[in-house]
């Protein structure tokens, strides 16, 4: 009895199980600055869809439509591991002698000192903004959407008024556009909330990531209920099984 | 995948400030006890760990233990998230080929298979039977090479995982170390035995490194000698093994 | 392009994997979708919370949990019910309960499809139908299903491209068995191997992409024979919303 109380209560008193709670700044973190990221990049890729210049218009359309196309866990892991890769590679064309490539074992990176050493933070910050890319397609569609939406009497007044392109776009287009967007902008968010049980396929201790760890052992204690059950014993054996 | 990342990473920091240099980043799994795993604290804890400590005192390094995932491990200590793996891995051939190891801290020990208990398996004929491995052990590329014809062959991301598979029934037998599995047979009381040969494949455990680091290299096994004569090692491992060792003793 | 056209083999037999998850869940996921959306829609107050519940739980949790969720679900029962009936390595094995969670799954989204398509029925053709005297069943087999599943095909092909790009984390959250390996996993375990992050990621996507637009080639197919009583017959929009 005593021990089932204690292992209740190490719900609450477990370092394991505290870190288990604190985690969840991580996925709260990741989806508050990946959905900022995602308004900005669907902003973005929106304005370049709507550009009047084939080239930005054919990166508005490729950015959303290759990012769609493919799994958004692929992009996710993806994007931090390439743009990593990127920078190091930058940094071993400046940096590199070529004694110390031929020295390098590994296939990456380049030489020893391009390496780059991510921290936790940085590469949840790395993967806030790959959430950012992945659903800011999605947004950049919703938002396109949603310009093409707006009357284009208010435009034509607007520019009656003499405000030029740009004024248009900022202080017309723009503000205009969030009331056809934002419901499509609230599906967005609902899919990068539940993007987030991905942190932990990036080796961030994210909610999942505790979840499956603390949950593994509990299977022993099962089988230590079952067998106790099917023995016909009553109160011995759980105690042995608090250990792990 | 890449990079190293459990919030909880215990800064070690040892060593006085006149010798402090760069600091050696030491990479663990935390989900292999009794070797390294996480502990009540949230910590990094272990044999590894208390090893890892007493050789950066004695080599006089700073050091710091990062967690990592198992199967990426070696990737990423050659991609040079870190500088040393300390994570129960034993020196095989084929590990020798990417990376260099440091003296063993732990002897060659047999993988043993485990099995609930009154599991019947003829282990001089053995097919047809669900066997379960963490992925890139010794016993995952025993299994996939010897048993893997005529046997199911189910690979885990942990152990721990591999152990909840085969409390539920899952897979029939688990192959994994020996002294992984000994404080789970006995604390299960009886419903997880021992089952079939012992397996002797490991070559001993010890700290993984990058070849060209010979210098680490170097110091490690300096104070790793130092501590196995004077007797550390062998208290460290029968403090977190019961019943093992000595070893070392001269 | 060694590295190119070595990746293509390597991943051609993987892509199997990603297939058969996609091909068994579909039919399935279709037809236990159509009872839900009957369900969401019936007068009945009991099958119409159940309905709602499970449509709601399914969509606003990440397929990722639930993996995680089923697999420990079912490795409980184990002892207890599948070891028992002799089915315990089929229920376990990844090609069954991929599948059936995907199922599942898609079945809650497509049933909120096939919800919204079933309100937009004309009311005007069901009360024709009426007059005609036709017996309920006869109205939905006549009437309100024809027009349902037109009115929602093009969504539907969206919600199974989805679906397809959701079977690249079935091996995220499930064992791997032998060298059952999908596309993501294989794609992972080669950039873990020589961190050519570009290549191996960009095989994988194209991969996505090849089956996503077989998927939009087929059910474009099937789409215009579902419309062929119309003169001019409506093609469906190339460029798919892709959104859950």
């Amino acid at each position: 009895m005593t021990d089932d109380i204690a292992f209740w209560l190490g719900y609450l008193t477990n370092g394991k199980h505290l870190a288990w709670y604190a985690s969840f700044q991580f996925t709260i973190f990741a989806a508050v600055v990946g959905g900022a990221f995602a308004v900005i990049f669907g902003l973005l890729g929106a304005t370049l869809k709507n550009s009047r210049l084939p080239p930005l218009r054919l990166i508005g359309t490729l950015y959303s439509s290759i990012v769609r196309g493919v799994p958004d866990v692929l992009f996710f892991l993806f994007f931090p591991l390439a743009f990593e890769q990127t920078v190091e590679w930058f940094v071993a064309t400046q940096i590199c002698s070529p004694e110390a490539i031929a020295a390098q074992t590994a296939a990456w990176p380049p030489c020893r000192e391009a390496n780059w050493l991510l921290g936790s933070f940085e590469y949840l910050m790395l993967a806030s903004v790959s959430l950012g890319l992945v659903y800011g397609a999605f947004a950049t569609n919703v938002i396109h959407g949603a310009m093409r939406s707006v009357p284009a009497g208010q435009l034509e007044a607007a520019r009656a008024y003499g405000m030029s392109a740009s004024q248009v776009l900022w202080r017309v287009h723009i503000r205009q556009m969030w009331v056809y967007a934002l419901p499509g902008l609230s599906n967005v968010w609902m899919l990068l909330v539940k993007a987030t049980s991905l942190l932990s396929l990036l080796q961030i201790a994210d909610i999942v990531l505790w979840a499956d760890r603390l949950g593994a052992p509990n299977f022993c204690r099962l089988l230590a209920w079952s067998t106790t059950i099917g023995a016909g014993a009553t109160t011995s054996s759980s105690s042995s099984s608090t250990s792990w | 995948m890449k990079k190293i990342m459990l919030a909880a990473t215990a800064a070690l920091a040892l060593g006085t400030p006149a010798f402090a240099q760069e600091t050696v980043r030491i990479a663990t799994e935390g989900a292999y006890a009794p070797w390294n795993f996480i502990n009540d604290a949230g910590q990094p804890d272990g044999y590894e760990i208390d090893l890892g400590s007493a050789i950066c005192e004695k080599a006089e390094l700073s050091c710091e233990f990062v967690v990592n995932d198992w199967d990426s491990i070696i990737p990423n200590l050659l991609a040079g998230n870190y500088d040393v793996i300390m994570a129960g891995m034993n020196i095989t051939e084929e590990r020798l080929q990417t990376i260099a190891f440091s003296d063993e801290y732990f002897p060659p020990d047999p993988s043993r298979y485990v099995a609930l208990a009154g599991t019947e398996i003829d282990f001089d004929n053995l097919s047809g039977v669900r066997i379960g491995v963490q992925g890139g052990t010794i016993q995952a590329g025993h299994a996939e090479a010897e048993l893997a014809a005529n046997n199911t062959v189910v690979s885990f991301t942990t152990a721990d995982q591999a152990v909840a598979d085969l409390a539920a029934g899952n897979v029939d037998v688990i192959f994994a170390d020996g002294a992984y599995v000994d404080p789970i047979v006995t604390a299960s009381s009886g419903s997880i035995e021992y089952v079939g040969p012992d397996v002797l494949i490991g070559e001993g455990m010890a700290a993984g490194l990058r070849k060209e680091d010979t210098d680490l290299k170097a110091k490690l096994d300096e104070a790793l000698a130092a501590l196995k004569a004077d007797g550390t090692v062998d208290k460290l491992i029968a403090a977190r093994f019961e019943g093992r060792g000595p070893y070392y003793a001269q | 392009m060694d590295g190119f056209f070595n990746d293509l083999s390597l991943m051609a037999p993987a892509v199997l994997f990603n297939i058969y998850f996609a091909a068994v869940s579909i039919p399935l996921g279709f037809v236990f979708a159509v009872f839900l959306a009957l369900g969401k829609a019936s007068p009945n107050g009991l099958i119409n919370r159940l309905s709602r519940c499970y449509i709601y739980a399914f969509r606003g949790s990440p397929l990722f949990i639930q993996f995680f969720m089923f697999y420990s679900l079912a490795l409980s029962l184990n002892l207890a019910f599948w070891k028992p009936w002799g089915v315990s390595g089929f229920v376990l094995h990844p090609l069954f309960i991929g599948p059936l969670v995907l199922v599942l799954n898609t079945a809650a989204y497509t049933a909120e499809i096939f919800y919204g398509a079933l309100r937009a029925v004309p009311r005007g053709a069901i009360e024709a139908a009426q007059a005609y005297g036709m017996s309920p069943a006869q109205q939905f087999r006549r009437v309100t299903w024809p027009n349902l599943i037109r009115l929602a095909w093009p969504a539907y092909t969206n919600e199974v491209v989805f679906l397809f790009h959701a079977t690249a984390i079935v091996y995220f959250a499930l064992p791997v068995v032998g060298s059952q390996k999908d596309l993501m996993i294989t794609a992972k375990d080669l950039v873990e191997r020589d961190f050519n992050t570009y290549l191996h990621f960009s095989v994988a996507a194209l991969y996505f992409l090849a089956v996503s637009l077989v998927i939009f080639f087929l059910f474009g197919l099937i789409y215009s024979r579902l419309m062929r009583h119309l003169p001019a017959q409506p093609r469906m929009r190339w460029a798919p919303k892709w959104m859950r």
